[in-house]
């Protein structure tokens, strides 16, 4: 199939996807449903984003959730502290998590492989722990001492969209729009890049950093605008977060929700288009279940991640892929000779 | 005549990439073979194969009367197969005389390690200056005689050598050479790899011509000298 | 002076503790090319069992050390046969490893949390008194850390370069193929590595959880000083990570007495950042890090 082609197809599939969920609100407007897509979307954005870092580019990042954080508390910062309208810290706190993505690239990115998965952990959990050891005092009182972030109780209590009085009752549906608006662009942009000459470079490098090299493709650059338009997206995730709860917290970023998202990414498919969307959509309802059971959310973490790596290295989305290649009845090339590697 | 080793269609290959088309070959107690061919044709792959390094999909290999196909690798060392790989293969960060000992990991126990070592260094004097030395810091001429010598340790029943030649200088590579030789003379059993036939006449009673995964032709050095035109098609001209 | 001893002394003590984690994980990373991402949450395991065995079981405080021992270097060899030994043949095993073993880590770390709640409890065993060296009183606890390190360091020392097992290991970490046509079954070399670096953690986290308390997250922190001790040493180098363990811990301790405690992490992370747009290959690093 010629590229062109390919990419004209998941468009195709992307305006299916975002047409069902501008209806969806017609098949049930209660509010706790909503607010659970309108989180799938966030993530569903983090968890695209971080795919094309991750899967396309082999840039393993571990510092994605700090960008929501970055996207979160600058738009909780902006709004609490220099009373910006909304409209104006949501595009100014992903500009943020831009510039710090910068920065950490620019640091990690002179390694390779294992090496920037540990940096950027290291990272994204110190500014967390620095978050939660925050004494620094506000108003200086010290009764009612309030830290600049908001230690370990986040910021919260902020100006979201503001359509509560606008639509009222139906407020939710104003934040739903915008999100899904939100959504629908970044999916819309991430299937272009993956499919067009950028993710092709991306892929080249990922799968060989010699040849692509001789090809002159630079590594370093490629991988750092990998990095950048991830965290763009991944930016404006946290930025929708915190206008649509009106809060930002250490909770964001902490380690279990790294796996959260991990999961979601590696459950539907590391490299894939659509992987990504399953797989925040299937982690989403097996946590909500397992959290019913006892607060088994991160027990069901952990052996997803664990069963998934085993089982079904590729995610869902091969699994998917080659049951309908099956169907179609395409025979593929047995393997043979398999290279002892233990 | 008894077979040391007896490859009966032998196919493998990488992934789903075929290498070895249905591979025969025998070689008995005492003889020398050597596998020659242009790169990239299986003769490596074919060697990982008897190794255990890489599985076999069909035909079986049978070592001292026994199948040994789908043993690991590490039965087959103990069984007495050999294999000094392809580029040395050394490992970088120990000495020379802790790679030979790493040779003897299988020797039973109470093996005297000590006269093993002493006839490596007999063989190859240089290694023995160099003892403590780390590998890295070798020429590459020493760094083959530490592998070839790493190999002997084992004194298995087979040594397998695949390209001793590679990448060094003619007078280096005559130095290795008179080095099997002199094992030849011992009477030890040789499966050796070489890109062409010239250098292997000396050691080897059998040759063996492959080509795209299979074997084209064989016989001895000297019909080997004698079809000068076979050689030419597989190997081209000199 | 005094105050030199003592950061001195603090410094050692901590060094050792994150040392013995370092070189597991280094170990682990050189044996079977793969991260851990689990170190953490062994070290927790190694914590709570010696203190389980010590109040539960009513075992010397003593021998709390070796029930942290064999603790960790069962969840180790667990480790292995459920896990790792699955992902390290695939293709793409550096990254799957990474996620396998960090849905290890919350497996076990929210076990532990299930089981004995988030109440942090205290480490039972402790050496008590000070003796007084050049004028400068010095805890006991931290002399008794200090040999406890210094032993098992000196253990895995000898290990690695004397004996035929140690060899071994180190020929399967050079050159993995090389080692298999030698002989080696790789496959016990992961096991008895994995149970190695398993049983350092364990000891680790329980030296560790004598400093401070038992909670089921306390492995995070450690690990990531761990992780950043082997990339400034590079990783896969076990005697640089030994090193690098005291001479980063000195910089967070410094920092840390002088900034304020819960700046020398980041501090400590600030030099290794410096260090490594210096070096990208790491200080010891002889491999090269960046490929290309």
């Amino acid at each position: 199939m010629k590229r062109t082609q390919k990419l004209q197809n998941h468009l195709f599939i992307g305006m299916a996807i975002v047409a069902g969920f501008a209806l969806l609100p017609m098949l049930s407007d209660e509010r706790f449903f909503l607010g659970q897509v309108i989180l799938f979307f966030i993530w569903a954005i983090v968890a695209m984003s971080w795919n094309l870092l991750a899967g396309h580019s082999g840039v393993f990042s571990l510092a994605q959730l700090l960008f929501v954080a970055c996207g979160a508390y600058g738009v909780a910062m902006g709004v609490t502290y220099f009373g910006l309208p909304i409209w104006v810290a949501i595009p100014a706190a992903t500009l943020l998590a831009v510039v710090v993505a910068l920065i950490i690239g620019l640091a990690c990115l002179r390694l390779s492989g294992v090496y920037i998965a540990l940096l950027t952990l290291a990272i994204a959990q110190i500014v967390h722990s620095l978050i939660l050891s925050d004494t620094s005092c506000l108003d200086g009182s010290g009764v009612s001492c309030v830290a600049v972030s908001g230690g370990t109780r986040g910021i919260s209590g902020f100006d979201g969209f503001g359509f509560k009085p606008i639509l009222r009752g139906n407020w939710i549906l104003g934040n739903y729009y915008v999100i899904l608006g939100a959504f629908a662009a970044v999916i819309f942009a991430i299937v272009v890049v993956i499919h067009g000459r950028l993710g092709l470079a991306f892929r080249a490098i990922r799968d060989n950093v010699g040849y692509a090299s001789s090809r002159g493709v630079d590594r370093k650059r490629y991988q750092l605008l990998a990095f950048v338009v991830s965290a763009f997206f991944t930016g404006l995730a946290g930025g929708l977060y915190a206008a649509h709860f009106q809060f930002a917290g250490p909770s964001i970023f902490e380690f279990s929700n790294v796996l959260f998202v991990l999961a979601m990414m590696v459950v539907g498919g590391m490299g894939s288009t659509w992987g990504p969307l399953i797989g925040t959509a299937l982690i989403m309802v097996l946590t909500e279940i397992a959290t019913g059971y006892g607060d088994a959310k991160n027990l069901l973490l952990g052996a997803a991640l664990i069963v998934t790596v085993i089982l079904m290295p590729n995610g869902l989305a091969k699994v998917i892929d080659d049951t309908f290649t099956k169907l179609r009845g395409v025979v593929r090339p047995k393997t043979i000779g398999k290279e002892v590697r233990n | 005549m008894t077979a040391l080793l007896k490859v009966t269609d032998l196919v493998s290959g990488y992934l789903n990439r075929p290498v070895l088309h249905g591979v025969s070959l025998q070689l008995n107690s005492g003889d020398a073979v050597a596998i020659i061919g242009p790169n990239g044709h299986g003769k490596t792959t074919f060697l990982r194969c008897l190794s255990g390094l890489l599985k076999a999909t069909s035909g079986t290999i049978s070592f001292l009367g026994q199948d040994v196909s789908h043993e690991p690798a590490h039965r087959r060392v103990a069984g007495g197969m050999v294999h000094v790989p392809q580029g040395d293969q050394l490992f970088a960060d120990m000495s020379v005389e802790e790679n030979l000992f790493m040779g003897a990991y299988r020797a039973e126990k109470g093996a005297n390690l000590k006269y093993r070592l002493d006839e490596v260094y007999a063989l190859f004097p240089r290694l023995a200056e160099r003892r403590g030395q780390v590998t890295k810091s070798l020429s590459g001429g020493e760094r083959r005689m530490v592998g070839i010598g790493r190999g002997l340790m084992a004194k298995g029943e087979l040594l397998i050598l695949d390209e001793p030649s590679l990448g060094l200088a003619p007078k280096v590579i005559e130095e290795i050479y008179a080095a099997l030789v002199e094992k030849r003379r011992d009477g030890a059993s040789i499966l050796i790899v070489e890109e062409d036939p010239s250098r292997v006449s000396k050691v080897a009673d059998q040759i063996y011509l492959m080509d795209a995964g299979h074997f084209v032709w064989s016989g001895s050095p000297d019909e080997a000298a004698a079809s000068e035109d076979v050689m030419q098609t597989y190997l081209g001209g000199k | 002076m005094e105050t030199l001893v003592q950061l001195t002394l603090t410094s050692l003590t901590t060094g050792s503790m994150y040392a013995l984690a370092a070189v597991g994980l280094s170990l682990i990373w050189g044996a079977l090319g793969m991260l851990n991402m689990g170190h953490g949450a062994f070290m927790t395991l190694g914590a709570y069992a010696a203190m389980t065995a010590i109040n539960a079981l009513g075992l010397p405080p003593f021998l709390g050390i070796f029930v942290s021992l064999i603790v960790g270097a069962a969840i180790g060899i667990l480790a292995h046969l459920l896990v790792a030994k699955w992902v390290i043949v695939q293709d793409g095993a550096h990254t799957n490893i990474m996620v396998a073993t960090a849905g290890l880590a919350i497996l076990i770390e929210d076990s532990i949390l299930k089981i004995y709640g988030g109440y942090p409890y205290p480490q039972p065993f402790s050496v008590t008194g000070s003796v007084s060296i050049g004028g400068v009183a010095v805890n006991l606890q931290s002399v008794f850390i200090l040999l406890v390190a210094l032993v098992l360091v000196g253990v895995v020392a000898f290990l690695l370069l004397k004996t035929k097992f140690g060899r071994a290991i180190r020929a399967t970490a050079m050159n993995r193929d090389a080692a298999r046509l030698m002989g080696v079954r790789t496959e016990t070399v992961f096991l008895q590595v994995m149970a190695l670096a398993g049983a350092l953690a364990g000891v680790s986290g329980m030296l560790i959880s004598t400093q401070a308390t038992l909670s089921p997250m306390m492995g995070g922190a450690p690990m990531l000083k761990a992780f950043v001790i082997c990339v400034v040493a590079g990783l896969g180098n076990v005697w640089g990570a030994g090193v690098m363990a005291i001479v980063l811990a000195f910089a967070e301790v410094v920092v840390g007495y002088s900034i304020g405690l819960h700046f020398g992490f980041p501090a400590m992370l600030l030099i290794v950042i410096l260090v490594l747009i210096w070096r990208p290959e790491g200080l010891f690093g002889k491999e090269r890090v960046v490929r290309l």
